[in-house]
């Protein structure tokens, strides 16, 4: 097939129509002379214009067609203009066709079905990657917190700052916004990281090994696991571990097989790492008591329970939950029991800052009718709130203390450990265990069981016994009316309606607007 | 005597004078309309509708010296109006591989085989060919660019050349420069 030159096809197409200008005419004139190809192709589209007009113009009109329209003319009236400009004659009116309902419903359903697949398909998606964004910050988080530790031990003595103050301590070295304290998955905006008690008042150098010493972690759950942040600054993710006693039963189980190899009682098949090799580092044996999850009972010096029934039991549960947090505690453990309407029941259980007990007491109080409430086995569900509120303070704790202190074996890993660090004689031994059990801010331990307020007795029906046998099912029937069509109504309703609407309203614009096209004769290719 | 005259003793009154303007035009707009429907009957039909319409709305047209470009674009309503609201052939000539391909060079197959032109290229030819129309006047009667109507007549005949070549009425072979 003869094809003209592609950079001269536009212009030779316009140049056989008799179109273009007098330099476009030249040029391709000029070309034609030294392009031989372009000619001969030239000389067939000539040809096939000739022979398309030639058949189409033997198409004429029939012997009558003037006459026909001449006898029309001559009935009609000729308008006057109606506007300056000349517009053609204004075609049939487009009607748009019958509305299949069905259809559109079918569109519509269609529509929000894949709008909702994609949706469900996608969030995950983003999700995910949302969640390892919070994960990255709440970890520098924890690294600046362990780091501000570390600055705030060197400025201060060596020494770790004290547990019920700790946010304060380390404030000014993480600017002056608190922000940092909490981690962007909490939405609470409360301090969201919780600090090793036990290191409150300790030396750094009574510290054996800091990066396998906790100093701080995150209470939210991330990813199904938990980070940590270490003495040594270091943090670390750990999958699987839902509360810090997780983390304690690892040190425990790391303690214990450590302490195994060291006996040379490995178990079989346990690889031996170079611990044994000369000149390597022996294997750590970590002190439990370093870590906060081991915190043993001498730290905790209340013991307290309370009992609580509510309307809402699920709720007054985690409004618990909440207070706990608030209160610088955190929650060990948390049950939901629910049989039945009438049968529901929880159980709470979670650890506070002995100087908080009071307070967290008397706000656990409003969450429901007391029933019961005991601190370290004395019963003080008569007592009033300026005597609970009085619970967990210092002179109080310091008493707690030393009945604890004169209960409790003393402490050998602790001891040795202590004697290490300098106090070299029994006496600075001594000192020194009193002054860490005084500066240490301890524990108290608080269980609430919640369970379902009672209903107030049921009304007499007053149907009961009547004669109209078909109430009950008048009221099925009714509640089917409710639950099977006006709640699915009211819900689809409001989203289908509008979106409904809408597309009536735009598929007539964009049929008004392709009539007025095809008015004035702008519609390219109209569909056949 | 020129189209304005004519049109200028039609309002004046006169008639014949449009009768003239009939008897003139009448020909190629049956031919228009028979290539852009593929209808004989209905297309003296429209082209009648079209002439009337023209009459009946002669007042309105300013530049009288257009009256055929003018006549056109009323045709092509009609004609694209016509396609909208007929119902769909059994047969789709939009290809012109459905229709049966006699190599047969006469006037009569070469119009069947230009009826089976898409309505793009069959209102550019109509225009170009039938109407002789310049590409300024197609370009204000269907409504678009000169340069629009430019590209769409190179493509037209492009399409041409391709027919032709698969109908075998041309000579095949030749190389591109």
């Amino acid at each position: 097939m003869l094809k003209p030159c592609e950079q001269w096809n536009l212009r030779l197409s316009a140049y056989l129509d008799g179109e273009g200008n007098i330099i476009e005419r030249k040029a391709v004139e000029d070309h034609l002379a030294a392009c031989p190809t372009c000619r001969a192709a030239a000389e067939v589209l000539r040809c096939d214009a000739q022979d398309v007009m030639a058949a189409l113009h033997a198409r004429t009109a029939s012997e009558g067609f003037a006459s026909r329209v001449m006898a029309q003319v001559a009935v009609t009236p000729m308008e006057a203009p109606q506007s300056e400009t000349a517009v053609p004659a204004e075609p049939e009116p487009y009607r748009q066709p019958p509305r299949n309902w069905l259809n559109v419903l079918l569109q519509w359903g269609l529509g929000l079905a894949v709008v909702a697949l994609v949706a469900s398909v996608l969030f995950p998606v983003f999700a995910k990657p949302r969640e390892k964004s919070r994960q990255a910050t709440c970890n520098s988080n924890l690294r600046q917190i362990a780091l501000a530790i570390q600055m705030y031990a060197q400025d201060n003595h060596d020494t770790y700052p004290a547990a019920d103050k700790w946010v304060d301590s380390l404030a000014p070295y993480l600017g002056s916004s608190r922000a940092m304290f909490t981690c962007p998955t909490d939405n609470q905006g409360h301090v969201s990281y919780l600090y090793n008690p036990e290191l409150s008042g300790l030396k750094g150098s009574q510290i054996a090994s800091p990066s396998e010493t906790l100093a701080v972690w995150c209470t939210m759950n991330h990813s199904n696991g938990m980070i940590l942040g270490f003495c040594d600054g270091h943090c670390k993710y750990y999958p699987g571990m839902h509360n810090i006693q997780d983390y304690a039963q690892l040190v425990r189980d790391e303690y214990a097989r450590n302490t195994a190899i060291a006996a040379g009682q490995n178990q079989p098949g346990e690889t031996m790492p170079d611990l044994h090799m000369p000149g390597s580092k022996p294997p750590t044996i970590l002190p439990p008591e370093h870590n906060y999850g081991l915190v043993d009972k001498l730290m905790i010096a209340y013991t307290a329970t309370m009992a609580l029934q509510s309307s809402d039991v699920q709720k007054s549960m985690e409004q618990s939950e909440l207070l706990f947090r608030q209160y610088d505690g955190f929650v060990l453990n948390s049950e939901y029991h629910r049989e039945d309407d009438e049968h529901a029941s929880a159980t709470v259980s979670g650890r506070v800052p002995s100087a908080k007990l009071g307070q967290l007491l008397v706000e656990l109080d409003g969450l429901g009718r007391l029933q019961s409430r005991t601190v370290n086995g004395e019963d003080l569900t008569a007592s009033n709130i300026a005597q609970v509120e009085k619970l967990g303070n210092l002179a109080d704790t310091q008493q707690n203390l030393t009945t604890i202190e004169n209960r409790a074996k003393p402490n050998e890993a602790l001891k040795a450990e202590d004697s290490r660090a300098g106090a070299a004689t029994d006496a600075g031994s001594t000192r020194v265990e009193q002054y860490k059990l005084k500066s240490r801010v301890t524990l108290a331990e608080v269980t609430v069981q919640f369970s379902r307020l009672p209903k107030p007795e049921a009304k007499v029906n007053p149907w009961k016994g009547s004669t109209i046998k078909s109430f009950g099912a008048l009221k099925a029937f009714g509640t089917w009316l409710f639950t099977g069509i006006i709640i699915p109504l009211g819900i689809w309703l409001p989203v289908w309606a509008p979106l409904t609407i809408l597309g009536i309203v735009l598929r007539r614009r964009v049929l008004r607007r392709r009539v007025s096209t095809v008015n004035s004769g702008t519609v390219p290719t109209p569909r056949e | 005597m020129d189209d304005s005259s004519l049109i200028e003793a039609t309002l004046a009154g006169n008639v014949e004078a449009f009768g003239t303007l009939v008897n003139q035009y009448q020909h190629i707009l049956v031919a228009s309309a028979r290539h852009l429907t593929r209808n004989a009957e209905d297309a003296e039909d429209l082209a009648q509708e079209a002439l009337v319409d023209a009459y009946r709305n002669l007042r309105a047209l300013k530049d009288r010296t257009k009256f055929r470009a003018w006549v056109f674009g009323i045709l092509r309503h009609k004609c694209l109006t016509y396609l909208q609201q007929r119902k769909p052939e059994p047969l789709p000539l939009d290809d012109a591989d459905a229709l049966p391909s006699p190599a047969v060079d006469t006037g009569a197959d070469l119009a069947e085989l230009l009826d089976g032109l898409p309505i793009a290229y069959r209102e550019i030819l109509a225009a170009r060919y039938v109407q002789e129309l310049s590409y300024e006047e197609i370009a204000e009667a269907l409504g678009t660019s000169v340069n629009n109507v430019r590209v769409r007549c190179c493509r037209a005949r492009e399409r041409l050349r391709e027919l032709f070549a698969e109908r075998g009425l041309r000579v095949e072979g030749g190389v591109s420069c």
